[in-house]
Parts: C-alpha cells; sequence; structure tokens
C-alpha cells in the first residue's frame, strides 16, 4: 500500500515537472542559445545576445514594464472603487432583478473582449480617449472589473453583517465603520480579486494595442513582435522577465497577508475544524465562477 | 432578459450620441507647417519628440531606427525618436478611423508608407502635404522626376522618399546548389522538391509582392499594365495567376495549408533550416544578415530574370500628426546624405540611396560608388536589368483581395 | 427598489453603459453601413453569409473553442483531484500548476511555438528516443495543420490550471473522511472520482466551461500566433477584414463580430437556463 502511494507521489511529481516545468526550462535554454539546429537536443552554441539585448534596451523596456505596471494598478484601484458599492449590495440585498443585474455585470469577462472592444475602440477615438493610458485603463477596467465584483461579493458574504451591526451601535459613523470594521475584513477579498484583476490588465495585449494605438507602451507590447516572429533568443529572454513580475508579486503577497493572518481564528481552519495550510487568498477565491481568471 | 436589454441599448445609443455631434472642418493646426521655412520649422521642433509609425518586420531596419537614427537626431535637432511598430495597412485603418471620427489630434507624426497604402491614404485626404518643398535635402538633391509617382499614382510632394529597394530572393548554396531563376523553373523545383517553399500570406508586404511579381511574369509581362488600372484586363489575365499559385500549393511548405503570416515568420522558417528560400526588398539583406551571423557564409540572393519589382518608398505625414515640425525635421534628415550613406552601408539596413548622387558633394559621391555590398548581394547589372516597376497601385489590393478568394479560401 | 441600492448599483451600471454597453452598440451600428452609419441596412450580413468561408471559418473556431475547453476542464478536473489526496510534499511542489495562470496568452502561443517546432529540441528528443524522421513531421502536422492541435494545446495549457485552482476551491471542502469511507467500502481509485470528486465538482466545472469556451471563440492572440492559414478563426478574420481591408469592409467585419457577440450572449442564457433546471431536478431528487 506505502509503496503504491509513493510510486504515485513520484509519478506525478514528475508529471508536474514535466508538463510545467519542463517548458520553462525549454525557455531558458532557449533564452541562452546562440545556434541550436536540429536535431540537436541542446543547444551548440551558447550565447548572451539575448542578455545582451535586453540591457542594450534597458531603457526602453523599463519604461514599458513601468507603464504597464502603472495602468494596470491604475485599473485595479478603478475597479475597486466602481464594484465596491455594488458588491455589497448584490451580496447582501434581495431587491427583484438582482439575479438579472449581477449577470449583466458579470458579463463582460463571459463574452469575447474583441465584441465590445472594437465598438469602444471607435467611440473612444470621437472621445478623444484613443491612443491614452486614460483610454487603456478604461477598457481595461471594464475587461476585468467582474473579477474584482465576484471576489467582493464572495468576501461580503463572508463577512457577517453583526459586525457592522455592532460598529454602528457602538457610535461608528459611516466612514469609520468602512475603514476600520469593513475594509479590513473584506481584505483578503480586495487581495484575491486585485491580484486577477492586475493579472489580467498586465497581461493583456490584443485591448492595449487596440486602444493604445502604438501610443500607450506596454510590456506586451514590447514582446510581441519578438513572439510573432519566433526570434527565439530575445523572445525566450524577455519571457523568462515576464515571468518574474507576477512571480515576485505573489511571492511578496503571500508573505505579507500571511503574516497579517496568522491567526488561529476558525474561520481561516477546514470546515471540519482540520488545519488547512491555504492561505486567505485561496480561501475567498473560488466560491463562483469567477474566483480567479482564465 | 427584456428588462436589461433594452435599457442597455437605450443606455447604449445614448452614450453613441457624442458619435452624431459632428467635428469641425478647419484645417487642422499642423498644416501652418506647410507655410513655414525650414530654419523656422527646425526652430520650433527643437527639443520636441516625434513618433514615426513604420513596418516592424526588419530587425535590422529597427536596429538603424532605433540606433543611428535616434541618436543623430537628439545630438543634432534635441528631438527624440520613438518608433512604433505597426504595418501599413493598419496604420492607414486607424488614421481612417481618426478621420472619420473626427479626431484632429492624433500620434503619429511619420509614416512609412508606398503604393497602395498611399493611394488609399490619399484618396481618403488622410496626409498633410505637400509638404516636400519644405525640405532643404528633397530640394537640393532628390531628382523631382524620380519622385514624381509611386506604383503610378502621382505623388504631387505628398510623400518624400526614402529608399530604393528591388525584390530579391535569399537561398543557401550550400544547400540549393542551382537555384531557379524564374517562375516556370520555381514551378519544376518545388515539384521536385515538395515542401521546401513558400512565401509569407498576403496581405504581408513582401508575399504581396510576391503574387505581383509572379503576375507580371506569368501573363506576359509588365507592360500591359502600366497604363493605370484596366478591369477588363484584370480579370482577363488573372486567373493563369490563380492556376499556377493553385498549382503549386500542394508542393510548398506544409502543402500551402499553412503560409507564414508574414515575411519575420518566413525568416524564421529559412534560418531553422524548415524551408530553402526566403525573400526580401532589401538588396543586401543576405550580406547583412551574413554580417550579423545570423546567416551562414553561403547565402547568396538571386534577382528573378523574368522580372524583379523596383520600388521607391516614401515617406509622410498624417493630417493629424501632434508633431509636424519635428516629422518635417526628422524626415529631412533621413533624406540627408550622412544618413542615406548609413542607410545605404551593409552594416546597417542596406536599403539603396534615392538621392541623386550627380547632385552630391565630391566626398560622398566617392562614398556612395565605393560602398561595399557584400559577396553574397546579386549583381549590380542583374538588379538594372531585370528590374521592373511597380505595377499600378490599384492592382495591388485586386491582387491581394484575389489570392485571398481564389488561393487561400479554395 | 429603494434608494441605496439604486445609488450603490447606478455608477457600475454608467460605466458598463459607457463602456461594454456601448461597445456592443456601435459595432452594431457600424455593421449597418460604412462611414456615417448610412444605414445600409444589414446589406453586410448578406454579404457575410455570401462568403462560403465564413460558415468554415465559424464552424472551424466553435470546434477548437470547444475540445480546448472540454480538455482543460477534464485534465483540470483530474489534476485537481490528485492534488488534494496527494500527500504534503506533492502538494507543495504542486504548487507550480499556477504557473501558466500568470503567464499570457501570447507568451503560451510562443512556448507551444517552442516546444511544438519540428526542428525544435521537443522533436529531436523524441526522434532521438528511436521514433526516426517521422517525428518532426508529425510535430509540423501538429503545429501547422488545420487540426489546430497547436492552438489546443495552447489554450488547454493556459487554462487547465484554472480550472484545478477552482476545482481545488470546492474539493477543499470535501472531507478527508467521505474519500476513505468510499475506499473501505471497496471502491477502486476511478470509481472514488466518480462516485465523489465528479458531483461534487460539476458546478464549478460547468460554470468554468462556458467561460472557457467563450474566451476561446474570440481569443486573438493565440490564433494569431499559431492559427493555420486556412481555415482562419473568427477573430482573426474579423482583425483583418476591419485593420487590413478597405472601407467597404468594414460592415462585414462589425456584423461578424455582432453575431459573435449575440451568441455569446444567447449561450450564456441558455446554458445558465439548463444548468439551472439540472440543479432544480438534482435538489428535488
Amino acid at each position: 500500500m506505502i509503496r503504491l502511494r509513493s510510486l504515485r507521489s513520484v509519478a506525478v511529481l514528475l508529471l508536474l515537472l514535466v508538463v510545467f516545468v519542463g517548458p520553462i526550462l525549454i525557455v531558458l535554454l532557449n533564452a541562452l542559445a546562440a545556434r541550436w539546429a536540429y536535431p540537436a537536443v541542446l543547444p551548440e552554441e551558447w550565447s548572451l545576445r539575448g542578455v545582451r539585448f535586453v540591457l542594450r534596451n534597458a531603457r526602453d523596456l523599463i519604461s514599458s514594464i513601468l507603464s504597464s505596471f502603472m495602468y494596470s494598478i491604475t485599473v485595479v484601484v478603478l475597479s475597486f472603487i466602481v464594484c465596491i458599492a455594488p458588491a455589497r449590495v448584490l451580496a447582501r440585498d434581495r431587491f427583484p432583478g438582482r439575479r438579472i443585474l449581477e449577470a449583466l455585470f458579470l458579463s463582460p469577462v463571459l463574452i469575447p473582449a474583441i465584441t465590445y472592444g472594437m465598438g469602444i475602440h471607435f467611440l473612444f477615438i470621437r472621445l478623444g480617449l484613443a491612443n491614452r493610458t486614460v483610454g487603456v485603463v478604461l477598457v481595461l477596467t471594464a475587461a476585468s472589473y467582474p473579477y474584482m465584483l465576484r471576489a467582493l461579493i464572495a468576501g461580503f458574504e463572508q463577512i457577517h453583517r453583526d459586525y457592522e451591526t455592532c460598529a454602528s451601535n457602538l457610535g461608528a459613523g459611516w466612514l469609520r465603520r468602512t475603514m476600520l470594521v469593513t475594509i479590513p475584513m473584506l481584505l483578503p477579498a480586495i487581495v484575491a480579486g486585485s491580484t486577477v484583476v492586475f493579472l489580467v490588465a498586465f497581461s493583456d495585449y490584443f485591448l492595449v494595442f487596440l486602444i493604445g494605438g502604438g501610443a500607450v507602451r506596454s510590456f506586451t507590447g514590447f514582446l510581441f513582435p519578438f513572439l510573432s516572429a519566433g526570434d527565439r533568443t530575445i523572445g525566450s529572454t524577455l519571457t523568462l522577465l515576464f515571468v518574474l513580475i507576477p512571480i515576485m508579486l505573489f511571492v511578496v503577497l503571500e508573505l505579507t497577508v500571511r503574516r497579517f493572518y496568522a491567526t488561529d481564528s476558525p474561520r481561516y481552519n477546514g470546515s471540519d475544524g482540520s488545519q488547512t495550510d491555504s492561505s486567505p487568498v485561496d480561501r475567498v477565491g473560488p466560491g463562483g465562477p469567477l474566483g480567479t481568471a482564465p | 432578459m427584456i428588462r436589461v436589454v433594452i435599457p442597455t441599448i437605450i443606455l447604449g445609443l445614448l452614450c453613441a450620441a457624442p458619435l452624431w455631434a459632428g467635428g469641425s472642418n478647419e484645417p487642422p493646426p499642423s498644416s501652418e507647417v506647410l507655410s513655414m521655412e525650414y530654419e523656422e520649422i527646425e526652430e520650433r521642433a527643437r527639443g520636441r519628440s516625434v513618433r514615426f509609425y513604420m513596418w516592424g518586420g526588419s530587425d535590422t531596419v529597427n536596429s538603424w531606427i532605433d540606433g543611428y537614427v535616434r541618436e543623430r537626431m537628439l545630438a543634432l535637432y534635441d528631438i527624440s525618436v520613438e518608433r512604433v511598430p505597426m504595418d501599413a495597412a493598419v496604420f492607414v485603418n486607424k488614421l481612417l478611423t481618426e478621420k472619420q471620427a473626427n479626431a484632429q489630434t492624433g500620434t503619429i507624426d511619420v509614416l512609412w508608407i508606398n503604393g497602395e497604402n498611399f493611394r488609399t491614404a490619399r484618396q481618403a485626404d488622410l496626409l498633410l502635404g505637400p509638404f516636400t518643398d519644405r525640405l532643404p535635402n528633397f530640394v537640393r538633391y532628390v531628382d523631382p522626376v524620380a519622385a514624381e509617382t509611386d506604383a503610378g499614382f502621382p505623388v504631387e510632394g505628398y510623400e518624400a522618399p526614402y529608399g530604393r529597394a528591388q525584390f530579391n530572393i535569399d537561398y543557401d548554396a550550400a544547400r540549393v546548389p542551382d537555384p531557379p531563376r524564374t517562375f516556370e523553373a520555381l514551378e519544376r523545383w518545388v515539384r521536385r522538391n515538395p515542401g521546401r517553399f513558400t512565401y509569407p500570406q498576403p496581405p504581408d508586404f513582401t508575399g504581396s509582392a510576391f503574387i505581383r511579381q509572379a503576375f507580371y511574369a506569368i501573363t506576359g509581362g509588365y507592360e500591359q499594365y502600366l497604363e493605370g488600372f484596366d478591369q477588363e484586363l484584370f480579370e482577363r489575365n488573372v486567373p493563369e495567376l490563380w492556376d499556377y499559385l493553385n498549382r503549386i500549393e500542394p508542393f510548398l511548405w506544409q502543402q500551402g495549408q499553412r503560409y507564414p503570416r508574414d515575411l519575420a515568420a518566413l525568416d524564421a522558417l529559412f534560418e531553422r533550416g524548415e524551408v530553402d528560400f526566403t525573400m526580401s526588398f532589401t538588396q543586401t539583406n543576405a550580406a547583412t544578415r551574413i554580417n550579423q551571423g545570423r546567416y551562414p557564409e553561403t547565402v547568396r540572393s538571386f534577382v528573378m530574370t523574368d522580372g524583379a519589382l523596383f520600388n521607391t518608398h516614401f515617406l509622410a505625414i498624417p493630417f493629424n500628426a501632434p508633431n509636424p515640425h519635428a516629422a518635417v525635421v526628422l524626415i529631412n534628415f533621413l533624406l540627408s546624405p550622412d544618413a542615406q550613406y548609413s542607410k545605404n552601408r551593409l552594416e546597417n539596413w542596406g536599403d539603396f540611396t534615392i538621392l541623386d548622387v550627380d547632385r552630391l558633394p565630391e566626398d560622398f559621391q566617392t562614398a556612395f560608388a565605393s560602398l561595399e555590398l557584400g559577396d553574397a548581394t546579386a549583381p549590380l547589372e542583374d538588379f538594372s536589368r531585370y528590374g521592373v516597376p511597380e505595377i499600378p497601385a490599384e492592382y495591388w489590393e485586386a491582387l491581394e483581395r484575389g489570392w485571398d478568394r481564389e488561393v487561400r479560401t479554395r | 427598489m429603494n434608494r441605496r441600492i439604486l445609488i450603490s448599483v447606478l455608477p457600475l451600471v454608467l460605466f458598463y453603459g459607457l463602456t461594454v454597453g456601448a461597445g456592443l452598440v456601435l459595432a452594431l451600428l457600424q455593421s449597418l453601413g460604412p462611414a456615417g452609419f448610412a444605414a445600409d441596412g444589414v446589406s453586410a450580413y448578406g454579404e457575410l453569409l455570401e462568403r462560403p468561408e465564413i460558415g468554415r471559418s465559424i464552424l472551424y473556431t466553435l470546434y477548437i473553442a470547444g475540445a480546448s475547453a472540454i480538455l482543460s476542464v477534464i485534465l483540470g478536473a483530474l489534476l485537481a483531484w490528485t492534488l488534494r489526496w496527494a500527500s504534503a510534499p506533492v502538494r507543495t511542489a504542486g504548487i507550480v500548476f499556477h504557473l501558466p495562470i500568470i503567464l499570457p496568452h501570447i507568451v503560451v502561443g510562443f512556448v507551444v511555438m517552442v516546444l511544438l517546432a519540428p526542428t525544435g529540441p521537443v522533436s529531436a528528443l523524441v526522434a532521438r528516443l528511436g521514433f526516426g524522421s517521422a517525428v518532426s513531421d508529425a510535430f509540423a502536422w501538429m503545429l501547422y495543420s488545420p487540426a489546430g492541435i497547436g492552438m489546443i494545446l495552447a489554450y488547454v495549457y493556459k487554462e487547465f490550471p484554472f480550472v484545478t485552482l477552482m476545482a481545488l476551491g470546492v474539493l477543499r471542502l470535501v472531507p478527508e473522511r467521505m474519500v476513505v469511507t468510499a475506499r473501505m467500502l471497496g471502491a477502486g481509485p476511478v470509481r472514488r472520482f466518480f462516485a465523489v470528486g465528479v458531483p461534487t465538482m460539476r458546478p464549478i466545472l460547468s460554470q468554468v466551461f462556458i467561460i472557457l469556451f467563450l474566451y476561446a471563440l474570440g481569443g486573438f492572440e493565440i490564433p494569431w500566433l499559431l492559427g493555420s492559414s486556412r481555415p482562419q478563426m473568427i477573430p482573426i478574420t474579423i482583425y483583418s477584414l476591419y485593420f487590413q481591408g478597405s472601407l467597404e469592409d468594414r460592415p462585414v467585419a462589425m456584423a461578424a463580430l455582432s453575431v459573435l457577440a449575440l451568441f455569446s450572449i444567447v449561450f450564456v442564457a441558455l446554458y445558465a437556463h439548463a444548468a439551472d433546471r439540472i440543479s432544480h431536478r438534482e435538489r428535488a431528487v
């Protein structure tokens, strides 16, 4: 029994390695390869052409990354602002048309982005919003706010109303209640929603290219010509660079949020009382269809 | 559902209302540059930035712009140049949309354009001009006759010539000792060597040029088409082209089920050894790549003996350029003997100059005459002997659409 | 509806209307005629039907999207189930499954291009293992042929970890004793999966399926990198018509776009309705 278990474990480990780590390794090798012609299984010549390229174009690269970063953060903030009030209402209140409204609000993620993106393109040109970061932020928010909404709804559903009732009974006004009670308790949901929205905005190519028109710099815009031309070396180098950013973000997030929530509160334990090692970020995630992004 | 759909539609229509609010019909402020003297233009342009939208499919060209051009523009005029990769057809469409939407200030300052795209842009009144008379380098060094037409369409000063290109084909002499030099020979070659040749999918610029060149060769030469677009003539002759392309299709790479999406994809296939040929408009393409270490030393290039398209490519300014002064300065710089010489060097790009060498100062005349073009480049006599002029612009689109209908979807 | 609710909801309604709503409406309007919406009426739709390859494109897109979504759901569910009951070290190692989630679609497309390249390292490795030169052709077929394996692989690789993430969320709520009991009653691993795993995961899986299916239907980036020339995926056709064609092509592009939007909306509505019905029935039983 035990041997079977460990054999299966090894098999699973191997599978995980090959499927998820393997491709990254191949990308890494490609990034460092000069000539790698068939039928060689490993590069014949190594080169730092990719690295040199990155260094030579560091200024452009960094400004593209920063641009992507800035507009992504803005999208997160904007989506939070538009979603916080509706989320509370959708989670707590029952009113006619609630389900339809919720479906409507979640729809931008269900219908393909090009269907409304190309129409928005024209409108934004008319309104002078095209080719500007403002336009990009607006369209990315439109395409990704449902993730924030879903996360916030799930978050509100898990916070018992009584906390807020107690707070108001104790004399706290609307602002104090929100800042000192609601938001802190909502934090895992906010973090979950923000991570997803950030990722979606940061990774988007088509909408940024469409609305930004080449004038709004982005990391994906910088990356794309190399990927589509199949320049292995530079494409791979940039891919590795790209991957580092969300990984770093994830690590930072896990460390800080974990530290913040290292408590014995039953809410963060398993449903049958057992301790699970999932982070609070995971807890709030799935609870409905849109806990995280595809 | 209905309860939501109708309000949304109403809301949407309300939002679309600004569209019906008309825009102004005054000429955009950028047009003032057309009446200024160059010294004044240069003065106004100092310290500004300029966005140069161009086809980004060649990293050689990209590097030259990002390196030499950017550096010199900064040093000479304190103007920062930003290169934005975008296909000509796409940015023309972008300008079209902007014109429709009455956007008086756009984001594009300088365009790299020619042929069909220029014609579309002119017909839709998307360009600022005429401006070439503002450029000292144009007035001084360019032969006006050479800059008069672009694929048969009158230029009228709305675009400035930038370089001269000629269609040629690269191959590895070590793998292919005897490459086909005519389309007839090509058909025989692909039948004997299935899966080793392909061309970029039109409307890619080079792929489009390939079928234009094929059109000439297969339907009996170019002279018959130079009078302007003749619908009847076209419809009479074009079936032969489709027959040819469909005949060779099963012998192409991947049996023609998949054409490389653009020239860069074809180049990648060639470099990886999946096909034996690639093509280019830059005469010294092979030599430049060998120099960079991307091609093995045995690569050579040739021009087809049944006609090798040559054309001029140009620079233009859109109607809503936000920095028209800097645009003029950039274009003038790119027409300068220094820039044209740098462009012509195979270490950089290799694109031939459009300057009338006889009008240049002596030292430049010597410099151009002694330019090293590389062993891999086809002999200059071949370029002139087999060169054929571009077909009138209307044919370009007709051929592209026809290809899509008759070859891709068959 | 009281005022508080209205005020809370209105900003988002406005935002939605001004972006998504307006976008959809504009696509519709543009399909009715070129330039200034001169209502040429529905002639663009007629033209759409006339082009024979549009029909093939639609079917092809449905096939690619459907295959990708189904495979993602199956593989994702299997991985989730495996990870749920795996030992601690395996679960920790399992964190790598998050990797494709953070990769953008263009990068996953690129990675698939590299992996499936007929002259690439994976092909070389497999050939080394004794399969000979036919391997190169097989890889070329996978990557370039209209079977679209490249695109499907790219979508699946990107999406199935997402399915796993979602499924794990629900599976966490399944107490271990359920599976232990099942094992004690003699149920083998396959039986356990179908008896315990599938029913638990089904609601979330069906929701995820719609998302993935519709995403692949309208996705641009992966078909651009990996799609074949014939047939073409619908989003590429639309892009081509709009950005590489002439003014007359635009209404046709927008007509195709409107049809795509309509299909998505109808599909979601039908699916949600059907899912509702099924869960009602299940609860009744």
